[in-house]
């Protein structure tokens, strides 16, 4: 019975959502209403809890220096980061600049994240997989692949080729080969996203196609539960 | 361990070229303001003509004045690239290509609406917009309302981002950051209230949903979103990225035909030994 | 002094500390780096606390302004945030109704809007032509349909299929020039921030 109550509100939120499509209307935005503040709700129960438990239980059950300050930096940056919340026509908010130290540590520690994660996780496999998808001892369609994906990638970066100039000065001129060259790089990226775009299509009509079964399953389990 | 160190002689070589590529650009840009004694609005009329790079972050400036004269706002959709991911870099990069956007916001007290769809971003976004007031002298008249965090997911953050562009006057619509396929539903509300669009995106999804509504004037392409600084600023350190990021990728081509050489070579060899 | 010297050291240190403990294969730098990333997970933690926050502050303030379309919708809104982070506090994130609210309203809800986009995408795709007219655009299009058809489980002609195969193979170089290209530009982004060339955190 609590497996068909959950199904039943299920479906009438995926109608509701639905309804989208004959227009903006007030079920839709009712039914996005609730997924919106459930998910904030969700994801701040969740990182609250991880704080209070994690970390303020732990800072007053620290022992010794060095163990109390690794609990008390982030618990401190943190509290710092608060008083950007308040609006600078009051007091807190007006020395609201001293969050910026918060801001920083993030962005730093994001940047460190986020560099090596381009290169170690991005950068270097698909130059080496690139480089390997040319083997000459796989076969000829094997052969034209490769050479296909290796032209379609070294053109592709060739075409964010920019060429930095100051304000003042004129753009430096292209050659007709460099042209040539950075709309072959053009086609490899329109290719590129038109099958990016058919893939974020079928995904989508993925999703739809299971919301639709979801509505026939529930019917189905109301016909019979009527029927007895 | 071996890519580790690749990564770590790579990250070296960028470091260094930043440095020496600031250093010459910076040099540049002081001589020439010394030949001409260009004083700063001059500078400031430079900037605005763009370094010509990608010229869509050039229509950002011109919506302002547009969108203020017609009583409408602009909004920036800033995506879901939370700042300890990698995609806190291409929010971090988008925020930079909205610079002057933002000072002239700011200038003319029209604030953008700027929507994020992660709480970290959303700081960065608030603390931009509050300092572009601070500058000028008027932190008090700064609206706090103007940043919005909309939802913690993707998919939630666009369909309610979406909603503000319906409801609010929103006159133009910039979708820059970090997004996927969920773009779609925010370019779909942009196309219903008849608002302009603009903006770009680093992933082929995104870039997808983006390709068909938007001109090529108006799209910013992968790459193409880390010159928004340059584009939009006079600040030689811009200007020296898209140098050392060019260096960079000529490596980078190096190594894939390197790789391919040796992919290709091989198998010749060990065949005929 | 706090605007930006005092964010720009901690900003330095910390991340020239966390990638050298993710490419420099020393333990004491892996170590320093997994204490440094545990204490950012708990200042993106109160970053959250902050943008609920600021949800509720606009969603209340639409509750109470008047002549303004869809204030039910922002009452709801605001009942929903609460009730559920009342739930998980009490119970946690394995509490009864806190997954109830996750498998009968948030996945099968998010899975909708998620739906939704294959009409939009759809929309979006018949409106091309009036924007674009450009054989990118139509080697775009084109690109999209050959995809589509071949996901229909259909036996094609040799020809085609090594057509697909091909484009396929374009698509995937494609791509990866689009991605090198963003790693490159994340690369240098990243380290300006981290010489401290860029700084954000100050307004920028």
């Amino acid at each position: 019975m609590t497996e068909t109550l959950g199904l039943i509100v299920g479906a009438v939120l995926t109608l509701m959502v639905f309804s989208y499509l004959l227009g903006d209307n007030v079920l839709y935005r009712w039914a996005l209403a609730l997924l919106v503040g459930a998910a904030a709700g969700y994801a701040v129960g969740v990182a609250a809890r991880y704080v209070l438990n994690d970390w303020i239980v732990g800072a007053l059950a620290a022992q010794g220096a060095p163990d109390s300050l690794a609990y008390a930096v982030p618990l401190v940056l943190g509290a710092l980061l608060l008083l950007k919340g308040f609006p600078p026509t009051r007091f807190l908010g007006r020395i609201a600049v001293i969050g910026n130290s918060s801001l920083g540590y993030l962005v730093g520690v994001g940047a460190a994240v986020a560099v090596s994660g381009a290169l170690v996780g991005t950068l270097i496999p698909q130059v080496t997989v690139t480089g390997e998808a040319l083997r000459i001892d796989e076969g000829g369609l094997a052969i034209a692949q490769g050479a296909v994906v290796l032209l379609g990638t070294v053109l592709g970066l060739y075409y964010f080729h920019t060429r930095p100039h100051t304000h003042r000065d004129a753009p430096p001129s292209k050659t007709p080969v460099q042209q040539k060259t950075e709309r072959l790089g053009m086609a490899f990226i329109a290719i590129a996203l038109g099958t990016a775009f058919s893939g974020a299509l079928t995904s989508a009509l993925t999703a739809l196609v299971l919301r639709l079964w979801q509505l026939v399953e529930l019917a189905e389990r109301l016909i019979s539960l009527v029927a007895g | 361990m071996e890519n580790q160190l690749i990564a770590l002689g790579l990250v070296l070589i960028g470091a260094f070229a930043l440095s020496i590529y600031g250093m010459r650009q910076q040099r540049k840009s002081k001589r020439a303001r010394s030949s001409d004694g260009q004083d700063g609005v001059e500078a400031a009329a430079r900037a605005e003509r763009g370094a010509g790079v990608v010229p869509a972050f050039q229509t950002f400036t011109a919506e302002v004045g547009r969108v203020a004269e017609a009583g409408q706002a602009v909004h920036v959709a800033l995506g879901s690239g939370g700042l300890l991911s990698e995609d806190g870099m291409v929010s971090i990069a988008a925020l930079q290509g909205l610079a002057a956007l933002t000072k002239l916001s700011a200038a003319y007290d029209t604030p953008p609406y700027l929507t994020t769809g992660d709480p970290t971003l959303y700081l960065l976004a608030d603390t931009q917009l509050r300092d572009a007031y601070a500058r000028l002298g008027t932190a008090q008249g700064y609206r706090p309302g103007c940043v919005r965090f909309s939802a913690p997911t993707p998919t939630l953050y666009a369909a309610q981002a979406a909603t503000l562009t319906l409801d609010e006057p929103v006159g133009t619509h910039i979708n820059l950051g970090a997004f996927d396929q969920e773009a779609s539903l925010l370019v779909d509300a942009a196309v219903t209230k008849k608002a302009k669009l603009a903006g770009g995106a680093v992933s082929p999804a995104g870039l997808s949903a983006l390709y068909p509504d938007l001109t090529e004037r108006q799209l910013i392409i992968g790459e193409e979103l880390f010159a928004g600084g340059a584009e939009v600023t006079d600040r030689s350190a811009f200007l020296a990225s898209l140098a050392a990021a060019n260096l960079l990728r000529w490596l980078v081509i190096l190594g894939i035909l390197v790789a391919a050489g040796i992919s290709l070579v091989g198998p010749l060899l060990e065949g005929g030994g | 002094m706090f605007r930006w010297v005092i964010p720009t050291i901690i900003a330095v240190v910390a991340g020239l500390l966390v990638l050298l403990g993710y490419l420099a294969p020393i333990p004491i730098f892996v170590s320093v780096r997994i204490v440094l990333v545990r204490w950012a997970t708990v200042l993106a933690a109160f970053a959250l606390v902050l943008a609920y926050g600021s949800i509720l502050k606009v969603h209340i303030a639409r509750v109470f302004r008047r002549r303004i379309r869809h204030r039910i919708a922002s009452l709801i809104l605001l009942v929903s945030a609460v009730i559920t982070l009342v739930l998980v506090l009490l119970q946690g994130p394995e509490g009864i109704w806190v997954q109830a609210i996750l498998s009968d309203i948030l996945i099968p809800g998010q899975s909708a809007v998620l739906a939704l986009t294959a009409v939009t995408l759809l929309l979006s795709g018949m409106r091309l032509f009036t924007t674009r007219r450009s054989p990118m655009a139509v080697l775009f299009l084109a690109t999209a349909l050959l995809m589509l058809l071949g996901t229909i489980p259909v036996v094609y002609p040799r020809t085609v299929e090594l057509i697909v195969q091909l484009v396929d193979a374009a698509a995937t170089g494609g791509m990866r020039g689009l991605l090198l290209g963003v790693s490159l530009g994340i690369v240098i982004t990243g380290l300006r921030i981290i010489l401290g060339i860029d700084r954000p955190y100050s307004g920028g």
